[in-house]
């Protein structure tokens, strides 16, 4: 006789899960008695009355008990509960505190630079994602598209005929010196079409922007734009700025607004002056960086190809400055910011964090082991296991907003120290902050934090029911907690591979970048730039005289070898794109060869401490007559010309927006780097050195070679320039060695970073290998002490349990490799001579690791192999008080080990 | 009802059952006794719902039985009177007696 089986379904399904077994038990008795009494009939309906009046009151109680009110006093207890755990175990606690802070803290400011490089909007609005940079590209022309602009005349067209774009304006870097009392300060200032603030929804804080007249007036500029921090320090922040006339260049210009703070459009520029171009301008004249601004709902894609359409048309129009010039266009960020790099500092800080959970989740795991009795209570008093993972959770939850709490602090240092010490100010709209999106994120990473680090423990730590718990003294499911304890630390060694092989080529890649022969003994050399500006310096005879006497003056200090001023200062600047005719190549028609033109003075060799391969440098009339026909080529530019054969006295013919211009090579040099390490290009690498006259550049950079410290003449320096003329502004003045530091700064960022994060997953590997092998050790002292007593050596045991680590090291190296090698692959690319595939690499990283890891587990091994068998046999026989289990062999092995000698074991 | 030291009628229900079962208070237990003496039927949800709400309240509490003497037997929680409950079961008696009396009733004094 049984009771009606959809009523029993229905109370089994409703009932509250503590008190199910107990009220189906005893209505079932009660129906028992009543069939037995009173017959089948009766007591079946007695049964669904009782069903149906206790759906009720039950589904009240299940429905109240999901109420935030109810969940809230639940989560109340569990933090309660949870929070005097912790404090029973403060070495625990603090541990795992500690560990979750350096976690979410480094993560945190890596989120930080990533936020304000990459995700946060531009600050131009709703146009931010519309905006685009055009360049100019050519066959000849490297993919440089920071050096790639396009010509007015151009810009014109293009703005006529695209149908794609809104708007498009174009600014060009101008250098503006300004008299600041006895000193002479360069400020970097950019010519901008007056349509370009409007375009970017960018006004001026005071006063007005720039219209048409201002940049249609024939002459020099007559006004000008200030940006705030020139306003405070130039003007002392005067409100009454609008009007006044400041010295620019030696020229008298106009202050008609000042730009809002922190404006620096387009990268640092500090004030801004009208672009005045006209449409005669020459369309081979590409100097312009041109911004546009796509219509509303037109795509890049698109948009790029409507542009290429255009610069077809030109091409076809005006062949002589545009055949074979097309267009390419992406979004404006891009052109501000490599996102690969913070990419992958932001997938390393990941792992590291993943790490981290890994390890709090394993010592989560080995505590609960170590309260399986706890639990086992709290399971057998009625605890649903949702209850119990909620107790644990709770515990992982409290650890986690504790190490997100100290992780915001060590993230707002870290911020803070990062910002002061990056060489390079970050694109101005783009300054790391812990601001509410920041920590926004921080707080959504320690949610999953407490989740990953505590859920899968809880999940697991939970099945504790079986009479098993509370009676025996092995944990039931200890097996399956192994299992889990021995896969996170296979995980950990997994990620502190991936981590260490990107550490090591990203490391190995930064040392030969700092380290790279730029193809001249860089340590003795002194560098500065300086502008000169003025009217007084419009004719060409008048600079090169300045250039010569700068360089005479600078020569004369005491700790001078030798100096000279050149246009492209080499392993910084690249120099002038050219377009070499290489005759008779192919059917008729003539190839050009791009390359890189760079003005020098006659001394430049000599102060590099270089020797010409071949033939003679300039004389001094060449250096300063723009029209003498003579260059000096280097030796790969020679052997690419006449392979095998004397250069000197050959002629070389560029192909200028002039028409073509014929050279009488009078030299050959050594090969130089031009552009920085792992940018040069293949135009970079052949290089034509040209009179300065011939380019009659108004910035010069100065090399010094010195007998003293290079560092040292920096001041003596600055006054020989000033000496030849106080309106020379000099600037970007450090040794070589400097210059090579603050270049590759990123490179060797990127290095240690992820150096630090490797080694601090390697350590977390080793804890999380320490821990696991600690606990077996503990495990397994009975076993180890019968082990002892039968004969075994120490070095067994100790055996016993470093196997152990080292076949965990094994299978997480095994499972590591494959994602190392794609890491190694997609970072190949951008290795500067280093070999992803190195074997050196591949052999030491896995065999210090698994040493690391081994070393890990011998510690605790060591100490077991150290055990006094006798000891630790007696410990278990008597030590479970509340179980009588001294069988007959138990018993039989401890009086064995009563009489064994302890002094030699 | 159920608030401040007042208690609902079942709750006082359920509360006397307990004393009345002393040591023996499980739950299809209390569900008998309350049948017997009101002969009204009673469903074992509400008796859980108002044993679940009193030890909310902190009026009754429960242990743990030992296990049944049968196969396969449970432990039972059985639930006593907190003496917050006893109190409370005091006033509100001591409460109704005394707003009772000079009535034409003649109540059963519980106890």
């Amino acid at each position: 006789m049984r009771p009606p089986r959809f009523a029993r379904w229905c109370l089994r399904a409703i009932a509250p899960a503590d008190e199910r077994h107990e009220v189906l038990a005893d209505l079932d008795d009660e129906f028992a008695r009543r069939a037995a009494a009173g017959g089948p009939a009766g007591a079946r309906a007695w049964y669904r009355r009782q069903a149906r009046a206790s759906v009720g009151p039950f589904a009240a109680r299940r429905l109240a008990a999901l109420s935030p009110a109810a969940a809230s006093r639940g989560l109340a207890g569990d933090v309660r509960s949870a929070l005097r755990a912790l404090r029973a175990a403060p070495r625990f606690s603090v541990a795992v505190v500690a560990m979750l802070a350096i976690g979410i803290g480094c993560h945190t400011v890596v989120y930080a630079v990533v936020d304000a490089l990459v995700l946060r909007p531009l600050p131009f609005g709703d146009r931010s994602a519309r905006l685009i940079t055009v360049h100019g590209t050519h066959p000849t022309l490297a993919q440089d598209w920071n050096d790639s602009g396009i010509s007015y005349p151009d810009l014109i067209d293009l703005r006529r005929e695209s149908a794609s774009l809104e708007g498009l304006e174009a600014a060009i870097d101008r250098n503006v010196s300004i008299s600041t009392g006895r000193d002479t300060e360069r400020v970097l200032a950019a010519s901008v079409t007056p349509g370009l603030l409007p375009m970017l929804g960018v006004s001026p804080a005071i006063g007005r922007g720039f219209e048409a007249a201002d940049a249609a007036e024939p002459g020099f500029e007559q006004v000008v734009l200030l940006g705030h921090a020139l306003w405070q320090s130039l003007l002392g922040g005067r409100a009454d700025v609008i009007g006044t006339r400041v010295l620019m260049n030696g020229r008298p210009l106009t202050v008609v607004g000042v730009m809002p703070q922190g404006f620096n459009f387009p990268d640092g520029q500090q004030l801004w002056l009208p672009y005045r171009g006209s449409e005669t301008d020459g369309r081979a004249n590409r100097g312009l960086l041109a911004i546009g601004l796509l219509r509303d709902g037109v795509a890049l894609g698109p948009g790029l190809q409507d542009l290429q359409a255009v610069a077809a048309r030109l091409a076809a129009r005006h062949p002589d400055t545009n055949r074979d010039w097309s267009l390419y266009a992406f979004p404006i960020r891009d052109y501000f910011v490599n996102g690969a790099d913070v990419e992958q500092l932001l997938a390393a800080v990941s792992l590291l964090l993943l790490a981290a959970c890994a390890n709090v989740a394993g010592l989560v795991i080995a505590r609960g082991v170590a309260r399986h009795r706890e639990l086992a209570v709290r399971a057998a008093l009625g605890a649903p296991r949702g209850r119990l993972v909620r107790l644990i959770v709770a515990e992982s939850a409290l650890l986690a907003f504790a190490g997100g709490v100290i992780g915001l602090l060590v993230a707002q240092w870290g911020i803070r120290a990062l910002v002061a010490w990056i060489p390079e100010p970050p694109p101005y709209w783009a300054t790391p902050e812990l601001d509410v999106r920041v920590a926004g994120f921080a707080l959504l990473v320690t949610g999953g934090v407490a989740l990953l680090s505590g859920l899968l423990p809880a999940l697991r730590l939970s099945r504790v029911r079986g009479t098993g718990a509370l009676s025996g003294t092995r944990l039931a499911g200890a097996t399956a907690h192994r299992r889990l304890q021995q896969a996170l630390v296979v995980g950990q060694v997994a990620m502190s591979l991936v981590l260490l092989v990107g550490a090591v080529l990203l490391g190995r890649s930064a040392t030969q970048l700092f380290d790279a022969d730029p193809g001249f003994d860089r340590h003795p050399i002194f560098s500065a730039r300086f502008y000169m500006a003025g009217d007084r310096y419009d004719p060409i005879d008048a600079r090169a005289q300045a250039v010569a006497d700068v360089v005479r003056r600078v020569e004369a200090i005491p700790g001078v070898a030798a100096a000279t001023a050149t246009g492209s200062i080499p392993s910084d600047d690249g120099g002038e794109a050219i377009r070499i005719v290489v005759p008779g190549a192919g059917a008729g028609a003539d190839a050009l060869l791009g390359g890189q033109a760079v003005p020098v003075s006659p001394g430049f060799w000599r102060a590099l401490d270089l020797r010409l391969v071949a033939g003679r440098t300039f004389t001094a009339s060449e250096f300063s007559d723009g029209n003498a026909p003579v260059a000096i080529v280097n030796r790969r530019l020679a052997d690419r010309l006449w392979p095998g054969a004397d250069a000197v006295d050959r002629e070389i013919v560029l192909d200028t927006d002039a028409g073509r211009l014929p050279l009488r090579i009078v030299g050959v040099a050594p090969d130089l780097v031009y552009e920085e390490f792992s940018e040069e290009t293949p135009q970079s690498r052949l290089n034509l050195y040209v009179p300065y006259a011939r380019a009659g550049w108004r910035t010069q950079s100065l090399l010094v070679r010195t007998t003293v410290s290079p560092g040292t003449i920096s001041t003596a320096v600055r006054d020989a320039v000033r000496a030849v003329d106080p309106g020379f502004a000099v600037y970007d003045a450090l040794t070589m060695d400097d210059r090579r530091a603050f270049n590759h700064w990123g490179d060797r960022f990127m290095g240690r970073t992820f150096w630090s994060f490797a080694i601090a997953a390697m350590l977390l590997a080793c804890v999380g290998a320490y821990a696991l092998s600690s606990y077996a050790v503990e495990r397994r002292r009975r076993e180890v002490g019968v082990r002892l007593a039968i004969g075994a050596t120490r070095a067994d045991v100790v055996r016993l349990f470093t196997g152990a680590g080292g076949r965990l090291a094994l299978i997480g190296i095994g499972l590591g490799l494959p994602a190392a090698a794609g890491v190694a692959r997609r970072l190949q690319g951008e290795l500067f001579r280093t070999s992803a595939w190195a074997p050196d690499l591949w052999v030491a990283v896995p065999s210090a690791l698994l040493v690391a890891v081994i070393a890990a587990s011998y510690l605790p091994a060591r100490r077991a192999a150290g055990t006094d068998p006798a000891i630790t046999l007696r410990e278990e026989g008597s030590g479970l008080g509340s179980q009588p289990r001294v069988s007959g062999s138990h018993k039989c092995v401890n009086e064995a080990s009563a009489t064994w000698p302890h002094t030699d074991l | 009802m159920a608030k401040g030291d007042f208690v609902g009628e079942f709750e006082l229900y359920v509360m006397l059952a307990i004393a009345h079962l002393a040591g023996e208070a499980y739950g299809i237990a209390i569900r008998r006794a309350i049948e017997e003496r009101t002969g009204r039927e009673i469903a074992i949800g509400a008796v859980y719902a108002t044993l679940a709400r009193l030890e909310e309240k902190r009026l009754v509490r429960f242990s743990l039985s030992r296990p049944q003497p049968v196969p396969g037997g449970r432990a039972r929680k059985i639930y006593a009177l907190s003496p917050d409950g006893k109190r409370a079961l005091r006033h509100s008696t001591t409460m109704m007696t005394r707003m009772m009396a000079g009535l034409a009733l003649d109540p059963a004094r519980p106890e």
